[in-house]
């Protein structure tokens, strides 16, 4: 027998309001807690896949959907451009590095993307199996690419486009001759391959167009956003993801691209910021909507606790009665509005990353940005101090009330 | 020993209690008779610790209540003091047992399900230690009270109108019990029941008109 049992009693003794209570007070923590792991994770995953990447050359178009489908791998590009125009500003002396990007097809729904091995060695790609690429049609896969079937060894053919329902290049069949280990970037669910590769399905691809010289071809270029540029003879490459020598190529470089060529240079340091600022309205109003609920299920607990008093205070008063002090009945008020919260709290912790983990099992891994529950953030300590601080403000009304009640007053009126 | 040294209360202008100088010994059982607003109750309050009087001291043994103040008190009381109020009161969340349990832990004493056991056993009431308070009856609820009030063998047990709601058989059997469990404790029940007088001879009286007490 102690407070903590007296205040277990009395919270078991009331089922229904106490089980309301910690529904109304987990629902709000469990959307922020969702809230934190989403925005935390998406962020994350941006700026590991951004990292390093100062400037992205491409064609003409959004800025955005530039950086989304180059970076990211997340939207359609922008167009196609020259390779030797492309190659003209990345020999630019202020440029340190540049790694051209090919794309356009996909292998169930994840993209196949023409490169060089700069693209592994700037994401730090260790192999887990085989090597990289040595002649067309050879392929090096991401960790979740592997996951989906696509091991060392297997062979499969691209589909045109960058969904799963394009036109099939059933004519080239492309190899896996490495896996990545997971490295926590794009790279994960890419499947990478010499630029050669890219240029011998499309280049082939457009010679052999007797056998399907139809509408519904063209569209799947135009959907894909290579253009019909690509029918061309003359190398095309999609991007070029640049890293700056210096930080002075910052002010004048992307101006200098953008007014004197026909290129576009997007800068993905700026569009994440966009685009996150894009983001951060949802999440904003989502956090509000949680802090409402969080308020309200702190109401809602004091309420219990000022309500349960009017019932309760002869109780109290017996309890004086009996020997217990002014500050062990508080304490008694206090350690039962701190039980309800931390309660609620942890039960809203294991909604929101049980959410979480259901949102990536439900979406599925590879196609877009991956999300877990299974993981901590350090904001979550934050989470943590609300039961204190709800519990405490929840509790200091009706534990006030009981520290000044008149024992021999409240004794007598019953 | 319970001794009040020139006592009076008031409400506001209005004296509810003018009891003077009054002394009970060691071990003695009294009744403490009077109409309703004699100050029966009050007076009760005032020799647990729970009310502080407006004039005058009150001692039990050789410490001065009305010189105490907080834990100390409250630490007094739970130790020394036993009380059985009109309306039981046992608390509903809690398992007879732990209802006398909770007297153990309230007075700052072990927590010694044992003799809690012991006590409500003495009481009849050992086999209904796991049901709540919801499913006894009247005498029974009565009973687990009494047991809460003597588990921590206190020096002087208050009792206030414990009969006014049984009938004669309880009520009888509930005085006799208080009686039997206070055995070495000074017992004062304040009662209006005129059936208490049978099982108890000794009698303070509280006259409302001229609070004035006859011993």
């Amino acid at each position: 027998m102690n407070l903590l049992t007296l205040a277990a009693a009395d919270l078991r003794h009331r089922p229904l309001p106490n089980f309301l209570h910690l529904v109304l007070l987990g629902l709000g923590i469990a959307m922020i807690t969702a809230l934190l792991l989403i925005s935390t994770q998406i962020s994350g995953r941006l700026q590991r896949d951004a990292n390093g990447v100062d400037l992205v050359l491409g064609a003409k178009g959004s800025p955005l959907q530039l950086i989304l489908s180059t970076v990211y791998h997340l939207d359609i590009p922008t167009g196609n451009i020259p390779l030797d125009e492309a190659n003209h500003w990345a020999s630019n002396p202020m440029i340190a590095e540049a790694i051209p990007l090919s794309l356009g097809d996909n292998a169930r729904g994840f993209r196949i993307v023409g490169t060089t091995p700069a693209l592994l060695k700037h994401y730090g790609a260790r192999f887990a199996q085989g090597q990289v690429w040595d002649a067309p049609m050879q392929t090096v896969v991401g960790s979740e690419v592997a996951q989906s079937g696509f091991v060392n060894g297997a062979t499969f053919i691209g589909m045109h486009g960058l969904g799963a329902s394009g036109h099939a290049h059933a004519d080239h069949q492309y190899r896996v001759v490495g896996v990545l280990a997971p490295t926590g970037t794009v790279l994960d669910r890419l499947i990478l391959t010499s630029l050669d590769s890219v240029w011998e399905v499309h280049g082939a691809h457009h010679h052999d167009a007797d056998e399907h010289d139809d509408d519904d071809h063209a569209e799947d270029h135009a959907a894909s956003g290579d253009g019909a540029a690509n029918y061309n003879a003359a190398k095309e490459i999609t991007a070029m993801l640049m890293t700056y020598r210096t930080p002075l190529a910052a002010a004048s470089l992307p101006r200098m691209i953008n007014t004197q060529s026909k290129l576009q240079a997007a800068v993905p340091a700026m569009e994440t910021a966009r685009l996150l600022n894009l983001l951060g309205l949802g999440f904003d109003t989502l956090r509000a909507l949680a802090a409402v609920l969080i308020v309200a299920a702190a109401l809602s607990v004091f309420v219990a606790l000022y309500t349960a008093m009017e019932t309760r205070q002869y109780d109290l008063a017996v309890l004086r009665s009996l020997g217990v002090s002014r500050g062990r009945v508080v304490a008694l008020l206090w350690i039962q509005a701190l039980s309800l919260s931390i309660a609620g709290t942890l039960i809203g912790l294991l909604l929101g990353h049980g959410a979480v983990e259901a949102m990536g099992r439900v979406a599925g891994t590879g196609r877009n940005v991956s999300l877990t529950g299974l993981t901590l953030q350090a904001d979550e300590l934050a989470i943590l101090l609300l039961p204190l601080l709800v519990g405490t403000l929840a509790a200091l009304l009706p534990a006030w009330r009981a520290y000044r009640s008149d024992v021999a007053a409240t004794l007598s009126q019953s | 020993m319970l001794r009040f040294e020139q006592l009076r209360h008031r409400y506001g202008e209005r004296t509810v209690l003018d009891v003077g100088d009054l002394r009970i010994e060691d071990g003695a059982q009294m009744l403490l008779l009077g109409p309703s607003g004699s100050g029966k109750s009050s007076l009760l309050h005032i020799a647990a610790g729970l009310l502080r009087p407006t004039e005058g001291r009150v001692w039990l043994d050789d410490m001065e209540l009305t010189g105490m103040h907080g834990a100390a008190l409250d630490r007094v009381r739970g130790r020394r003091v036993g009380i059985v109020f009109q309306r039981l009161h046992l608390i509903p969340s809690l398992s007879v047992l732990d209802n006398v349990l909770v007297a153990q832990y309230s007075a700052g004493n072990k927590v010694d399900a044992g003799v809690a056991m012991e006590t409500l056993d003495r009481l009849g009431m050992s086999a209904k230690a796991k049901a709540k308070p919801s499913s006894l009856s009247l005498g029974e609820a009565q009973r687990v009270a009494i047991a809460r009030t003597v588990v921590n063998r206190p020096r002087l047990i208050l009792a206030d109108e414990p009969t006014s709601s049984l009938d004669d058989a309880n009520a009888e059997q509930v005085l006799r019990l208080l009686c039997e469990q206070a055995q070495g404790a000074t017992l004062l029940i304040a009662t209006h029941d005129a059936r208490a007088k049978a099982v108890i001879p000794q009698q303070v009286i509280l006259k409302a008109a001229a609070q004035q007490v006859v011993a």
